[in-house]
């Protein structure tokens, strides 16, 4: 017997004729759009009129007073700009010296990918420097937050996407999306001054509010696109792309938790916490980019191009409206409560605030949560169908088909040889039902015409099945030998 | 489909009858509808309102790191 292999299956074919990728090139664009905002927003500031009286630098954010993070993070955009366009010279000679189609498929893909790490890179100074100063606001939400992680990955109750792919969304959501919007929304602070005369307070803070709506949802929800063109594979309907969008959601909060519960020397960190980590951990930021996940998600299964950029673009509008409206009636809570109503410190916290984000924020968990739910019976309902026709093959036996359409099921069987085996039977169990599942869910994919063209062949997953249940075999005999 | 003896797929929906549309477009685009009317209403809201407050020129507007001392200001504000 063939040694076990649990290497993934290989993407694509292994000969033929070289597919065009356009994957890389998307993600290419999608990059350099980022970038142009961000270049848009310095034009718009150098442009800005002249105060009389006041001494500003042609840059605005290379004031003094701003803070270095964010004065380093124009000087990387421009190097950006200076590497990316070496990174591509160097890859065009490398692309034309490639010997074969192949090669140069594969040396255009991954310089395009270089590129477009080069072109975000510039927004992640500022939240590394968020996490260098107040580590120990970082390591107080670590733990709520690696929580909300897990519970977002356990509402995958079929097939998961690997975990890699949900850390992937998670780090995009804390560095690029908490560094593009953040950056973004800091320049109209330093211009608005200059554009608006007689403005108020109030009219600077609203113009940051629907900056803070709109950049920080592109940033996000940028995170989500590149996952869902580099990884459709793995996206399965709306339930996918609400968990990727929960999880870029979750680390741009935790990012900005440490922002907010280190404002001001930590004055108010107890009730940013309880705001941010506790009783709006899953709502907020949570919920406004699984609104964008959910857009993706429904598109996977469009059958025309125009639908999926619809449904895309729907799931942005209502996150970037969701977040701009949260924003605008937290402020005006705000001021209604100092100005009608003064609650004390126990009753505000414990009663107003969870009323508030009820009413704010409530909804749209509601609305995450129902179409995860909706998602949830497709899913259930197209394995039903599609797993008993596995049982010819033997990927899936018959008395298989019920445990893999019951989460409670496979985990009792998974602490039933975590138990009598120990770890490796735990982890063999499941890597067995998620092979099961995954192949279950190409079928699936397949019968409804939407199979991703980058996907492994079904032989490929029945095969991964049959080595694993191999190895599952082999481990409960070894086990089982009576001493 | 062939499937084995004694599996009965009559409780789950032929999900695979694929229609023109993909499942929860009416939903996406009900919520694309929903969130126009939410950021009109909250613009409605918020823009028509405090044009008398504190100076937007004043000393400190230039960093939006400095609003945050600002009681009610930035930090208590976004999300």
């Amino acid at each position: 017997m063939s040694a076990p292999s649990f290497a993934p299956v290989p993407v694509g074919v292994a000969s033929g004729p070289v597919r065009p990728d356009r994957r890389a090139r998307t993600v290419l664009v999608i990059a350099g759009l980022l970038s142009l905002a961000y270049g848009i927003q310095v034009l718009i500031d150098i442009s800005r009129p002249k105060l009389g009286g006041q001494h500003q630098p042609l840059i605005g954010l290379l004031d003094e007073r701003v803070p270095t993070a964010i004065r380093a993070t124009f000087w990387c955009y421009l190097a950006s700009l200076a590497v990316v366009l070496i990174v591509g010279l160097i890859g065009l000679a490398l692309v034309r010296g490639a010997v074969d189609s192949r090669q140069r498929a594969w040396r255009t893909r991954v310089v395009q990918l270089v590129m477009a790490a080069v072109l975000v890179v510039p927004f992640s100074p500022y939240p590394i420097s968020l996490l260098w100063d107040h580590a120990d606001y970082a390591i107080v939400c670590v733990p709520s937050t690696v929580f909300a992680l897990w519970l977002v990955h356990r509402m995958q109750r079929y097939r998961h996407l690997p975990v890699r792919m949900l850390i992937a969304a998670f780090v995009w959501g804390g560095l690029i999306g908490t560094g593009f919007g953040g950056n973004l929304t800091v320049w109209i602070s330093d211009y608005y001054g200059n554009y608006v005369k007689d403005s108020s307070f109030h009219q600077l803070t609203s113009w940051l509010l629907l900056s803070a709506g709109v950049f920080e949802e592109l940033g996000k929800g940028a995170g989500v696109a590149i996952l869902y063109i580099l990884y459709r594979r793995y996206f399965d309907n709306v339930v996918s792309g609400i968990v990727v969008g929960a999880a870029v959601g979750l680390g741009f909060n935790l990012f900005e938790s440490v922002e907010y519960l280190s404002a001001a020397d930590g004055l108010a960190s107890a009730q940013q916490y309880w705001a941010r980590q506790s009783l709006g951990l899953m709502g907020a930021h949570v919920a406004f980019t699984a609104a964008i996940g959910a857009g993706f998600g429904v598109a996977r299964q469009a059958r025309r191009a125009q639908d999926g950029r619809l449904v895309i673009a729907c799931g942005f509008v209502l996150a970037m409206a969701a977040h701009f409206a949260n924003d605008v009636f937290i402020r005006s809570y705000g001021e209604y409560k100092e100005n009608w109503f003064s609650p004390s410190s126990l009753v505000d916290v414990v009663v107003l605030e969870p009323l508030l984000f009820i009413v704010l924020q409530g909804p749209f968990v509601l609305l995450y949560l129902l179409l995860w739910r909706a998602g949830l019976k497709a899913q259930r309902a197209g394995l039903a169908a599609e797993l008993p026709a596995e049982a010819r093959s033997g990927a899936v036996a018959p008395d298989e088909v019920e445990v893999l359409l019951h989460p409670e099921r496979r985990f009792y069987l998974r602490m039933q040889a975590l138990f009598r085996h120990g770890l490796l039977g735990y982890v063999a169990l499941g890597r067995l039902f998620d092979a099961q599942l995954d192949l279950g869910a190409q079928r699936w994919h397949r019968s409804r015409d939407e199979v991703d063209e980058w996907a492994p062949d079904e032989s490929a997953l029945r095969e991964r099945v049959r080595q694993r249940r191999a190895d599952w075999d082999r481990l409960a005999q070894r086990q089982a030998v009576p001493a | 489909m062939s499937r084995p003896e004694g599996f009965d797929p009559s409780g789950y929906p032929d999900v695979n009858a694929r229609e023109p549309r993909p499942p929860l477009f009416r939903v996406m685009i009900g919520c694309g509808v929903v969130g126009v009317l939410i950021a009109i209403g909250a613009a409605v809201v918020d823009f028509g309102t405090g044009r008398h407050s504190l100076p937007a020129n004043g000393p400190g507007s230039r960093s939006v790191y400095l609003l945050t001392d600002v009681p009610g200001g930035y930090s208590v504000a976004t999300s």
